[in-house]
Protein backbone atom coordinates (compact mmCIF):
# COMPACT_ATOMS: atom_id res chain seq x y z
CA UNK A 1 0.00 0.00 0.00
CA UNK A 2 1.37 3.41 -1.01
CA UNK A 3 2.36 5.93 1.62
CA UNK A 4 -0.08 8.79 2.29
CA UNK A 5 1.75 12.09 1.79
CA UNK A 6 -1.13 14.59 2.08
CA UNK A 7 -3.92 14.21 4.60
CA UNK A 8 -6.85 16.58 5.20
CA UNK A 9 -8.79 15.79 8.38
CA UNK A 10 -12.16 17.53 8.55
CA UNK A 11 -10.68 20.79 7.27
CA UNK A 12 -12.72 23.99 7.21
CA UNK A 13 -11.29 27.35 6.16
CA UNK A 14 -12.80 30.82 6.34
CA UNK A 15 -11.14 33.91 4.81
CA UNK A 16 -11.25 37.13 6.84
CA UNK A 17 -14.35 39.21 6.09
CA UNK A 18 -15.78 36.45 3.85
CA UNK A 19 -19.45 35.57 4.18
CA UNK A 20 -19.05 31.81 3.93
CA UNK A 21 -16.50 29.06 4.42
CA UNK A 22 -14.10 28.67 1.49
CA UNK A 23 -13.55 25.01 2.40
CA UNK A 24 -15.90 22.80 4.39
CA UNK A 25 -15.56 19.26 5.78
CA UNK A 26 -12.59 18.31 3.60
CA UNK A 27 -11.42 14.77 4.28
CA UNK A 28 -8.82 13.63 1.86
CA UNK A 29 -5.82 11.35 1.51
CA UNK A 30 -3.35 11.57 -1.36
CA UNK A 31 -0.80 8.83 -1.89
CA UNK A 32 2.83 9.22 -2.86
CA UNK A 33 3.36 9.48 -6.61
CA UNK A 34 -0.28 10.23 -7.42
CA UNK A 35 -1.33 12.75 -10.06
CA UNK A 36 -4.42 14.50 -8.74
CA UNK A 37 -6.41 17.09 -10.66
CA UNK A 38 -8.60 19.50 -8.72
CA UNK A 39 -11.62 20.74 -10.64
CA UNK A 40 -14.59 22.96 -9.93
CA UNK A 41 -15.99 26.27 -11.08
CA UNK A 42 -14.42 29.58 -10.09
CA UNK A 43 -14.81 30.18 -6.35
CA UNK A 44 -15.23 26.46 -5.60
CA UNK A 45 -12.13 26.46 -3.36
CA UNK A 46 -9.43 25.03 -5.67
CA UNK A 47 -6.81 27.69 -4.91
CA UNK A 48 -7.52 27.59 -1.18
CA UNK A 49 -7.12 23.81 -1.15
CA UNK A 50 -3.81 24.09 -3.03
CA UNK A 51 -2.58 26.77 -0.65
CA UNK A 52 -3.47 24.57 2.34
CA UNK A 53 -0.95 22.00 1.11
CA UNK A 54 2.08 24.29 1.23
CA UNK A 55 0.91 26.12 4.36
CA UNK A 56 0.20 29.45 2.65
CA UNK A 57 -3.24 28.93 4.18
CA UNK A 58 -3.32 29.65 7.10
CA UNK A 59 0.26 30.94 7.58
CA UNK A 60 0.15 33.68 4.96
CA UNK A 61 -3.53 34.55 4.77
CA UNK A 62 -5.38 35.45 7.89
CA UNK A 63 -8.54 33.51 8.55
CA UNK A 64 -9.86 30.57 10.48
CA UNK A 65 -8.64 27.05 9.79
CA UNK A 66 -10.35 24.17 11.56
CA UNK A 67 -9.21 20.58 11.30
CA UNK A 68 -5.75 19.40 10.33
CA UNK A 69 -3.68 19.40 7.16
CA UNK A 70 -0.73 17.05 7.33
CA UNK A 71 1.93 17.04 4.63
CA UNK A 72 4.66 14.40 4.86
CA UNK A 73 4.01 14.21 8.58
CA UNK A 74 4.13 18.00 9.15
CA UNK A 75 1.10 19.83 10.47
CA UNK A 76 0.91 22.90 8.22
CA UNK A 77 -0.43 25.03 11.08
CA UNK A 78 2.71 24.50 13.14
CA UNK A 79 5.19 24.58 10.21
CA UNK A 80 6.10 27.78 8.38
CA UNK A 81 5.68 27.91 4.60
CA UNK A 82 9.46 28.29 4.32
CA UNK A 83 9.95 25.12 6.40
CA UNK A 84 7.74 23.21 3.98
CA UNK A 85 9.55 24.62 0.94
CA UNK A 86 11.86 21.62 0.47
CA UNK A 87 8.87 19.27 0.71
CA UNK A 88 6.21 21.10 -1.31
CA UNK A 89 6.80 23.11 -4.48
CA UNK A 90 4.11 25.56 -5.53
CA UNK A 91 3.50 27.03 -8.97
CA UNK A 92 1.07 29.95 -9.13
CA UNK A 93 -1.22 30.91 -11.99
CA UNK A 94 0.59 34.16 -12.79
CA UNK A 95 4.11 33.40 -14.02
CA UNK A 96 5.13 37.08 -13.86
CA UNK A 97 4.55 37.28 -10.10
CA UNK A 98 6.85 34.38 -9.25
CA UNK A 99 9.90 35.34 -11.30
CA UNK A 100 11.96 38.11 -9.74
CA UNK A 101 15.63 37.73 -10.59
CA UNK A 102 17.63 38.83 -13.61
CA UNK A 103 18.49 35.52 -15.28
CA UNK A 104 17.01 32.07 -15.76
CA UNK A 105 20.03 30.58 -13.95
CA UNK A 106 19.59 32.79 -10.88
CA UNK A 107 15.84 32.20 -10.87
CA UNK A 108 16.28 28.42 -10.70
CA UNK A 109 19.08 28.68 -8.15
CA UNK A 110 17.15 30.99 -5.79
CA UNK A 111 15.30 28.32 -3.78
CA UNK A 112 18.28 25.98 -3.52
CA UNK A 113 20.49 28.87 -2.39
CA UNK A 114 17.98 29.65 0.37
CA UNK A 115 18.11 26.01 1.47
CA UNK A 116 21.92 26.29 1.77
CA UNK A 117 22.51 23.61 -0.84
CA UNK A 118 26.24 23.44 -1.75
CA UNK A 119 27.08 25.48 -4.85
CA UNK A 120 28.31 22.51 -6.91
CA UNK A 121 25.08 20.65 -6.20
CA UNK A 122 23.02 23.76 -7.13
CA UNK A 123 24.68 23.92 -10.55
CA UNK A 124 23.87 20.28 -11.25
CA UNK A 125 20.28 20.83 -10.11
CA UNK A 126 19.98 23.88 -12.41
CA UNK A 127 21.09 21.78 -15.38
CA UNK A 128 18.73 18.96 -14.42
CA UNK A 129 15.69 21.21 -13.84
CA UNK A 130 16.21 23.23 -17.03
CA UNK A 131 16.73 20.06 -19.03
CA UNK A 132 13.42 18.63 -17.81
CA UNK A 133 11.46 21.77 -18.67
CA UNK A 134 13.35 22.22 -21.96
CA UNK A 135 14.84 25.64 -21.19
CA UNK A 136 18.57 24.81 -21.09
CA UNK A 137 19.34 27.08 -24.01
CA UNK A 138 17.81 30.07 -22.19
CA UNK A 139 20.00 29.77 -19.08
CA UNK A 140 21.59 33.22 -19.49
CA UNK A 141 18.44 35.01 -20.64
CA UNK A 142 16.43 37.28 -18.35
CA UNK A 143 13.07 35.66 -17.42
CA UNK A 144 11.29 38.69 -18.91
CA UNK A 145 12.52 37.64 -22.36
CA UNK A 146 10.62 34.32 -22.24
CA UNK A 147 7.15 33.60 -23.63
CA UNK A 148 4.19 32.86 -21.33
CA UNK A 149 4.57 29.07 -21.66
CA UNK A 150 8.32 29.28 -21.14
CA UNK A 151 7.84 31.44 -18.04
CA UNK A 152 5.43 28.91 -16.57
CA UNK A 153 7.87 26.07 -17.31
CA UNK A 154 10.60 28.15 -15.69
CA UNK A 155 8.35 28.57 -12.62
CA UNK A 156 8.15 24.78 -12.45
CA UNK A 157 11.93 24.50 -12.79
CA UNK A 158 12.45 26.95 -9.92
CA UNK A 159 10.56 24.53 -7.69
CA UNK A 160 12.31 21.44 -9.07
CA UNK A 161 15.71 22.77 -8.04
CA UNK A 162 14.57 22.40 -4.43
CA UNK A 163 13.71 18.77 -5.16
CA UNK A 164 10.34 18.69 -3.39
CA UNK A 165 8.39 15.46 -3.00
CA UNK A 166 5.13 17.18 -3.82
CA UNK A 167 4.42 19.70 -6.56
CA UNK A 168 1.25 21.80 -6.33
CA UNK A 169 0.22 23.76 -9.39
CA UNK A 170 -2.56 26.31 -9.16
CA UNK A 171 -4.02 26.79 -12.63
CA UNK A 172 -0.56 26.89 -14.22
CA UNK A 173 -1.93 26.94 -17.76
CA UNK A 174 -4.68 29.51 -17.34
CA UNK A 175 -2.76 32.12 -19.37
CA UNK A 176 -1.35 29.73 -21.94
CA UNK A 177 -2.37 28.75 -25.45
CA UNK A 178 -3.04 25.05 -26.29
CA UNK A 179 0.60 24.43 -27.29
CA UNK A 180 1.92 26.01 -24.08
CA UNK A 181 -0.63 24.03 -22.04
CA UNK A 182 0.46 20.78 -23.68
CA UNK A 183 4.14 21.56 -22.99
CA UNK A 184 3.47 22.20 -19.31
CA UNK A 185 1.48 18.97 -18.89
CA UNK A 186 4.20 16.96 -20.66
CA UNK A 187 6.75 18.34 -18.20
CA UNK A 188 4.52 17.42 -15.27
CA UNK A 189 4.07 13.88 -16.59
CA UNK A 190 7.81 13.50 -17.03
CA UNK A 191 8.39 14.64 -13.47
CA UNK A 192 6.02 12.09 -12.17
CA UNK A 193 7.60 9.33 -14.21
CA UNK A 194 11.23 10.20 -13.55
CA UNK A 195 11.12 11.57 -10.00
CA UNK A 196 7.99 9.82 -8.65
CA UNK A 197 6.75 13.23 -7.56
CA UNK A 198 3.24 13.64 -6.17
CA UNK A 199 1.36 16.13 -8.33
CA UNK A 200 -1.69 18.17 -7.34
CA UNK A 201 -2.94 20.47 -10.06
CA UNK A 202 -5.93 22.80 -10.06
CA UNK A 203 -7.08 23.27 -13.63
CA UNK A 204 -10.04 23.49 -16.00
CA UNK A 205 -8.22 21.74 -18.86
CA UNK A 206 -10.30 18.56 -19.08
CA UNK A 207 -8.56 17.06 -22.15
CA UNK A 208 -5.22 17.09 -20.35
CA UNK A 209 -6.76 15.85 -17.09
CA UNK A 210 -8.34 12.92 -18.96
CA UNK A 211 -4.95 12.00 -20.39
CA UNK A 212 -2.62 12.63 -17.47
CA UNK A 213 -4.43 12.49 -14.11
CA UNK A 214 -4.95 9.40 -11.93
CA UNK A 215 -7.84 10.90 -10.06
CA UNK A 216 -10.00 14.00 -10.17
CA UNK A 217 -11.10 15.84 -7.05
CA UNK A 218 -14.25 17.84 -7.69
CA UNK A 219 -15.00 20.79 -5.44
CA UNK A 220 -18.29 22.60 -5.29
CA UNK A 221 -18.88 25.54 -2.99
CA UNK A 222 -15.97 24.46 -0.77
CA UNK A 223 -17.11 20.83 -0.43
CA UNK A 224 -15.58 17.72 -1.98
CA UNK A 225 -18.36 16.28 -4.11
CA UNK A 226 -16.38 13.58 -5.91
CA UNK A 227 -12.92 12.03 -5.89
CA UNK A 228 -12.54 9.39 -8.54
CA UNK A 229 -10.89 8.39 -11.79
CA UNK A 230 -11.30 10.82 -14.73
CA UNK A 231 -13.58 8.54 -16.79
CA UNK A 232 -15.96 8.13 -13.82
CA UNK A 233 -16.10 11.88 -13.22
CA UNK A 234 -16.49 12.97 -16.84
CA UNK A 235 -19.15 10.36 -17.57
CA UNK A 236 -21.30 11.41 -14.61
CA UNK A 237 -23.60 13.79 -16.50
CA UNK A 238 -25.42 14.99 -13.39
CA UNK A 239 -22.16 15.78 -11.53
CA UNK A 240 -20.62 17.52 -14.52
CA UNK A 241 -23.71 19.72 -14.93
CA UNK A 242 -24.12 20.47 -11.20
CA UNK A 243 -20.47 21.45 -10.71
CA UNK A 244 -20.15 23.34 -14.00
CA UNK A 245 -17.31 21.19 -15.27
CA UNK A 246 -16.58 21.02 -18.96
CA UNK A 247 -15.86 17.39 -19.89
CA UNK A 248 -13.44 16.55 -22.75
CA UNK A 249 -14.88 17.33 -26.18
CA UNK A 250 -14.91 13.65 -27.17
CA UNK A 251 -17.11 12.92 -24.12
CA UNK A 252 -19.44 15.70 -25.13
CA UNK A 253 -19.62 14.27 -28.64
CA UNK A 254 -20.41 10.78 -27.32
CA UNK A 255 -23.15 12.19 -25.04
CA UNK A 256 -24.54 14.26 -27.91
CA UNK A 257 -24.79 11.18 -30.12
CA UNK A 258 -26.23 9.08 -27.29
CA UNK A 259 -28.94 11.69 -26.58
CA UNK A 260 -29.95 11.42 -30.23
CA UNK A 261 -30.22 7.66 -30.11
CA UNK A 262 -26.75 6.73 -31.41
CA UNK A 263 -24.88 4.62 -28.89
CA UNK A 264 -21.25 4.35 -29.98
CA UNK A 265 -20.73 1.55 -27.48
CA UNK A 266 -18.55 3.29 -24.88
CA UNK A 267 -18.05 6.62 -23.17
CA UNK A 268 -14.58 7.75 -24.27
CA UNK A 269 -12.68 10.57 -22.61
CA UNK A 270 -9.53 10.29 -24.75
CA UNK A 271 -9.21 11.01 -28.45
CA UNK A 272 -7.73 7.55 -29.19
CA UNK A 273 -10.61 5.77 -27.40
CA UNK A 274 -13.14 7.95 -29.20
CA UNK A 275 -11.49 7.15 -32.53
CA UNK A 276 -11.72 3.41 -31.86
CA UNK A 277 -15.32 3.64 -30.63
CA UNK A 278 -16.47 5.70 -33.60
CA UNK A 279 -14.60 3.44 -36.05
CA UNK A 280 -16.31 0.37 -34.54
CA UNK A 281 -19.62 2.16 -34.63
CA UNK A 282 -19.19 3.01 -38.34
CA UNK A 283 -18.09 -0.55 -39.10
CA UNK A 284 -21.26 -1.81 -37.46
CA UNK A 285 -23.34 0.09 -40.00
CA UNK A 286 -24.50 3.52 -38.94
CA UNK A 287 -28.10 4.48 -39.52
CA UNK A 288 -28.38 8.28 -39.36
CA UNK B 1 15.19 51.31 -20.76
CA UNK B 2 14.43 52.90 -17.39
CA UNK B 3 16.77 54.60 -14.98
CA UNK B 4 17.00 51.80 -12.42
CA UNK B 5 17.08 48.61 -14.47
CA UNK B 6 20.31 46.75 -15.07
CA UNK B 7 21.98 47.61 -18.39
CA UNK B 8 24.26 44.88 -19.64
CA UNK B 9 27.49 46.36 -21.02
CA UNK B 10 31.17 45.59 -20.90
CA UNK B 11 32.70 48.42 -18.91
CA UNK B 12 35.03 48.55 -15.91
CA UNK B 13 32.08 49.71 -13.78
CA UNK B 14 30.17 46.54 -14.69
CA UNK B 15 33.05 44.31 -13.62
CA UNK B 16 33.87 46.27 -10.46
CA UNK B 17 33.23 44.56 -7.11
CA UNK B 18 29.73 45.61 -5.91
CA UNK B 19 31.13 46.44 -2.45
CA UNK B 20 33.34 49.15 -3.96
CA UNK B 21 30.35 50.60 -5.79
CA UNK B 22 28.13 50.55 -2.68
CA UNK B 23 30.80 52.15 -0.46
CA UNK B 24 31.64 54.77 -3.11
CA UNK B 25 27.94 55.51 -3.58
CA UNK B 26 27.32 56.09 0.12
CA UNK B 27 30.55 58.09 0.60
CA UNK B 28 30.13 60.35 -2.44
CA UNK B 29 26.42 60.91 -1.66
CA UNK B 30 27.49 62.32 1.71
CA UNK B 31 30.20 64.40 0.03
CA UNK B 32 27.65 65.88 -2.42
CA UNK B 33 25.66 67.22 0.52
CA UNK B 34 28.71 68.24 2.53
CA UNK B 35 30.18 70.58 -0.05
CA UNK B 36 28.58 74.00 -0.21
CA UNK B 37 30.54 75.54 -3.05
CA UNK B 38 28.65 75.49 -6.32
CA UNK B 39 32.00 75.20 -8.15
CA UNK B 40 32.87 71.99 -6.32
CA UNK B 41 29.40 70.49 -6.85
CA UNK B 42 29.66 71.30 -10.56
CA UNK B 43 33.05 69.54 -10.65
CA UNK B 44 31.46 66.48 -8.96
CA UNK B 45 28.60 66.52 -11.47
CA UNK B 46 31.20 66.67 -14.25
CA UNK B 47 33.14 63.70 -12.82
CA UNK B 48 29.94 61.64 -12.53
CA UNK B 49 29.01 62.55 -16.12
CA UNK B 50 32.38 61.29 -17.36
CA UNK B 51 31.93 58.05 -15.38
CA UNK B 52 28.39 57.67 -16.77
CA UNK B 53 29.65 58.00 -20.34
CA UNK B 54 32.58 55.66 -19.75
CA UNK B 55 30.16 52.98 -18.44
CA UNK B 56 28.31 53.26 -21.78
CA UNK B 57 25.04 54.03 -20.02
CA UNK B 58 22.09 55.58 -21.79
CA UNK B 59 21.94 59.38 -21.57
CA UNK B 60 18.36 59.30 -22.85
CA UNK B 61 17.11 57.35 -19.83
CA UNK B 62 18.95 59.84 -17.58
CA UNK B 63 17.53 62.86 -19.37
CA UNK B 64 13.95 61.45 -19.21
CA UNK B 65 14.26 61.30 -15.43
CA UNK B 66 16.25 64.54 -15.17
CA UNK B 67 13.39 66.39 -16.87
CA UNK B 68 11.06 65.35 -14.03
CA UNK B 69 13.65 66.31 -11.41
CA UNK B 70 14.28 69.67 -13.11
CA UNK B 71 10.57 70.52 -13.15
CA UNK B 72 10.37 69.84 -9.39
CA UNK B 73 13.63 71.70 -8.76
CA UNK B 74 12.33 74.71 -10.72
CA UNK B 75 9.66 75.08 -8.05
CA UNK B 76 12.27 74.76 -5.31
CA UNK B 77 14.48 77.39 -6.99
CA UNK B 78 11.53 79.81 -7.06
CA UNK B 79 10.78 79.15 -3.38
CA UNK B 80 14.44 79.61 -2.45
CA UNK B 81 14.59 82.76 -4.53
CA UNK B 82 11.93 84.44 -2.41
CA UNK B 83 12.26 82.81 0.99
CA UNK B 84 16.04 82.32 1.39
CA UNK B 85 17.92 83.68 4.39
CA UNK B 86 17.60 86.75 6.55
CA UNK B 87 17.05 90.24 5.25
CA UNK B 88 20.23 91.63 6.78
CA UNK B 89 22.49 89.01 5.20
CA UNK B 90 21.03 88.70 1.72
CA UNK B 91 21.34 90.80 -1.42
CA UNK B 92 17.98 91.62 -2.94
CA UNK B 93 17.74 91.56 -6.73
CA UNK B 94 17.47 94.98 -8.35
CA UNK B 95 16.60 96.53 -4.98
CA UNK B 96 13.25 94.74 -4.91
CA UNK B 97 12.85 94.87 -1.14
CA UNK B 98 9.64 95.72 0.67
CA UNK B 99 9.84 98.65 3.14
CA UNK B 100 10.61 97.92 6.77
CA UNK B 101 7.14 99.02 7.91
CA UNK B 102 5.55 95.78 6.50
CA UNK B 103 7.15 93.83 9.34
CA UNK B 104 8.24 90.26 8.68
CA UNK B 105 7.25 90.51 5.01
CA UNK B 106 10.21 92.81 4.42
CA UNK B 107 12.47 89.73 4.82
CA UNK B 108 11.05 88.16 1.69
CA UNK B 109 11.82 89.09 -1.86
CA UNK B 110 13.96 87.87 -4.77
CA UNK B 111 17.53 87.40 -3.52
CA UNK B 112 20.73 86.52 -5.39
CA UNK B 113 21.72 84.12 -2.59
CA UNK B 114 18.36 82.33 -2.88
CA UNK B 115 18.84 81.86 -6.61
CA UNK B 116 22.37 80.55 -6.03
CA UNK B 117 21.24 78.14 -3.30
CA UNK B 118 18.38 76.87 -5.47
CA UNK B 119 20.83 76.18 -8.31
CA UNK B 120 23.21 74.48 -5.86
CA UNK B 121 20.40 72.16 -4.71
CA UNK B 122 19.50 71.41 -8.34
CA UNK B 123 23.07 70.49 -9.27
CA UNK B 124 23.31 68.32 -6.14
CA UNK B 125 20.19 66.38 -7.17
CA UNK B 126 21.39 66.07 -10.76
CA UNK B 127 24.67 64.66 -9.38
CA UNK B 128 22.76 62.16 -7.26
CA UNK B 129 20.59 60.99 -10.15
CA UNK B 130 23.83 60.33 -12.03
CA UNK B 131 25.54 58.58 -9.14
CA UNK B 132 22.79 56.27 -7.83
CA UNK B 133 21.52 54.88 -11.16
CA UNK B 134 25.16 54.48 -12.25
CA UNK B 135 25.60 51.90 -9.50
CA UNK B 136 22.20 50.26 -9.98
CA UNK B 137 22.44 50.09 -13.78
CA UNK B 138 25.87 48.44 -13.70
CA UNK B 139 25.14 45.84 -10.99
CA UNK B 140 22.80 42.85 -11.21
CA UNK B 141 20.46 42.42 -8.24
CA UNK B 142 22.25 39.24 -7.24
CA UNK B 143 25.61 40.99 -7.21
CA UNK B 144 24.13 43.94 -5.36
CA UNK B 145 22.51 41.84 -2.64
CA UNK B 146 25.64 39.71 -2.35
CA UNK B 147 27.70 42.89 -1.96
CA UNK B 148 25.36 44.17 0.75
CA UNK B 149 25.51 40.85 2.60
CA UNK B 150 29.31 40.79 2.43
CA UNK B 151 29.28 44.31 3.88
CA UNK B 152 27.33 43.00 6.86
CA UNK B 153 23.72 43.77 5.98
CA UNK B 154 21.27 40.94 6.87
CA UNK B 155 20.48 38.91 3.78
CA UNK B 156 16.71 39.44 4.06
CA UNK B 157 17.07 43.24 4.10
CA UNK B 158 19.67 43.17 1.31
CA UNK B 159 17.44 41.08 -0.92
CA UNK B 160 14.29 43.10 -0.20
CA UNK B 161 16.16 46.32 -1.05
CA UNK B 162 17.47 45.07 -4.36
CA UNK B 163 14.19 43.38 -5.29
CA UNK B 164 12.27 46.60 -4.68
CA UNK B 165 14.65 48.35 -7.08
CA UNK B 166 14.12 45.61 -9.62
CA UNK B 167 10.34 45.95 -9.39
CA UNK B 168 10.28 49.64 -10.38
CA UNK B 169 10.47 48.88 -14.13
CA UNK B 170 7.57 46.44 -13.65
CA UNK B 171 5.49 49.23 -12.14
CA UNK B 172 6.42 51.54 -15.00
CA UNK B 173 5.18 48.88 -17.40
CA UNK B 174 1.99 48.48 -15.35
CA UNK B 175 1.35 52.25 -15.45
CA UNK B 176 1.64 52.18 -19.23
CA UNK B 177 -0.86 49.28 -19.38
CA UNK B 178 -3.32 51.12 -17.11
CA UNK B 179 -2.89 54.26 -19.21
CA UNK B 180 -3.70 52.28 -22.37
CA UNK B 181 -6.72 50.70 -20.65
CA UNK B 182 -8.01 54.13 -19.61
CA UNK B 183 -7.47 55.44 -23.15
CA UNK B 184 -9.56 52.55 -24.51
CA UNK B 185 -12.36 53.70 -22.20
CA UNK B 186 -12.21 57.13 -23.76
CA UNK B 187 -9.96 58.88 -21.24
CA UNK B 188 -7.82 61.13 -23.41
CA UNK B 189 -6.80 63.61 -20.73
CA UNK B 190 -3.21 62.31 -20.59
CA UNK B 191 -2.77 63.01 -24.30
CA UNK B 192 -4.87 66.09 -24.88
CA UNK B 193 -5.59 67.55 -21.46
CA UNK B 194 -4.05 70.58 -19.80
CA UNK B 195 -1.56 70.15 -16.98
CA UNK B 196 -4.07 70.69 -14.18
CA UNK B 197 -6.53 68.31 -15.89
CA UNK B 198 -3.80 65.67 -15.96
CA UNK B 199 -3.07 66.35 -12.32
CA UNK B 200 -6.74 65.90 -11.37
CA UNK B 201 -6.93 62.69 -13.44
CA UNK B 202 -3.92 61.05 -11.78
CA UNK B 203 -6.00 59.01 -9.28
CA UNK B 204 -7.36 57.06 -12.27
CA UNK B 205 -3.79 55.86 -12.83
CA UNK B 206 -2.46 55.71 -9.31
CA UNK B 207 -5.34 53.85 -7.61
CA UNK B 208 -5.31 50.81 -9.96
CA UNK B 209 -1.51 50.83 -9.81
CA UNK B 210 -1.47 50.70 -6.00
CA UNK B 211 -4.07 47.92 -5.94
CA UNK B 212 -2.10 46.01 -8.58
CA UNK B 213 1.15 46.61 -6.67
CA UNK B 214 -0.35 45.26 -3.45
CA UNK B 215 -1.66 42.16 -5.21
CA UNK B 216 1.69 41.62 -6.92
CA UNK B 217 3.59 42.12 -3.66
CA UNK B 218 1.39 39.51 -1.96
CA UNK B 219 1.88 37.00 -4.78
CA UNK B 220 5.60 37.64 -4.82
CA UNK B 221 5.71 37.14 -1.06
CA UNK B 222 3.99 33.77 -1.44
CA UNK B 223 6.33 32.82 -4.29
CA UNK B 224 9.40 33.80 -2.26
CA UNK B 225 8.23 31.96 0.87
CA UNK B 226 7.47 28.91 -1.25
CA UNK B 227 11.09 29.02 -2.35
CA UNK B 228 12.34 29.10 1.24
CA UNK B 229 13.24 32.79 1.32
CA UNK B 230 14.64 33.59 4.74
CA UNK B 231 14.28 30.03 6.09
CA UNK B 232 17.71 30.38 7.68
CA UNK B 233 20.12 33.22 8.38
CA UNK B 234 22.76 31.72 6.11
CA UNK B 235 22.43 30.85 2.46
CA UNK B 236 24.69 29.81 -0.36
CA UNK B 237 25.37 31.91 -3.45
CA UNK B 238 26.14 30.59 -6.90
CA UNK B 239 27.81 33.89 -7.68
CA UNK B 240 30.99 34.90 -5.93
CA UNK B 241 32.66 38.25 -5.46
CA UNK B 242 36.31 38.86 -4.75
CA UNK B 243 38.11 42.14 -4.32
CA UNK B 244 40.70 42.41 -7.07
CA UNK B 245 43.68 44.72 -7.03
CA UNK B 246 41.90 47.06 -9.42
CA UNK B 247 38.90 47.19 -7.05
CA UNK B 248 41.13 48.37 -4.20
CA UNK B 249 42.54 51.03 -6.53
CA UNK B 250 39.05 52.19 -7.54
CA UNK B 251 38.03 52.39 -3.88
CA UNK B 252 41.15 54.39 -3.02
CA UNK B 253 40.51 56.70 -5.98
CA UNK B 254 36.90 57.31 -4.88
CA UNK B 255 38.03 58.14 -1.33
CA UNK B 256 40.77 60.45 -2.65
CA UNK B 257 38.40 62.27 -5.01
CA UNK B 258 35.91 62.78 -2.17
CA UNK B 259 38.65 64.06 0.13
CA UNK B 260 40.00 66.47 -2.52
CA UNK B 261 36.49 67.81 -3.14
CA UNK B 262 35.90 68.35 0.57
CA UNK B 263 39.26 70.15 0.83
CA UNK B 264 38.38 72.19 -2.28
CA UNK B 265 35.18 73.23 -0.60
CA UNK B 266 37.22 75.06 2.05
CA UNK B 267 39.63 76.66 -0.44
CA UNK B 268 37.22 77.79 -3.15
CA UNK B 269 34.75 80.54 -2.15
CA UNK B 270 31.46 78.96 -1.17
CA UNK B 271 29.24 81.68 -2.63
CA UNK B 272 29.93 83.47 -5.92
CA UNK B 273 27.22 86.00 -5.09
CA UNK B 274 28.83 86.97 -1.79
CA UNK B 275 32.22 87.15 -3.48
CA UNK B 276 30.97 89.45 -6.24
CA UNK B 277 28.53 91.61 -4.32
CA UNK B 278 30.68 92.19 -1.23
Amino acid sequence: MAETVIRFENVHYHYPRAKKWALSKINLEIEKGAFIAVMGENGAGKTTLCQCINGTVPNYHEGVLKGKVEVLGCDTQSCKTTDLADKVGMVLDDPEAQLFTTSVRNEVAFGAENLCVPVKEIFSRIDWALDIVGLSEYIDQPPTALSGGQKQRLAIATNLAMQPSILVLDEPTSQLDPVGTRDVFKVIRELRETANMTIVIATHKSEEIAEFADKVLVLNDGHVVAFDEPHVIFNDAELVKRCNIRPPQVSELASYLFDRGHDIGSKPILMEDAYEAVTRWYAGGVQL
Amino acid sequence: MGLVDYQSESSYLHTMDPRVKIIALLYLSVVVFMVKSIFVVLVMCGIFSVLWSSAKLSWKSWWDFAKVVLSIMALIVVLQLFFYGENSKAHFMFGLQLPDNVGILSNYGPKWEGLEFGILLTVRFLSLILLMPMVIKTTTINQMSLGMVRLGLPYKIAYMTTTSLNIIPTFQEEIRTIMDAQKLRGMTVFEEGKKWEKFVAYPALVVPMIIGAMRRAQQMGVAMDTRAFGCSKQRTYIETIKMKRSDWLYLAAAIMIGAVLIAGNFIIPQSIVTMILN
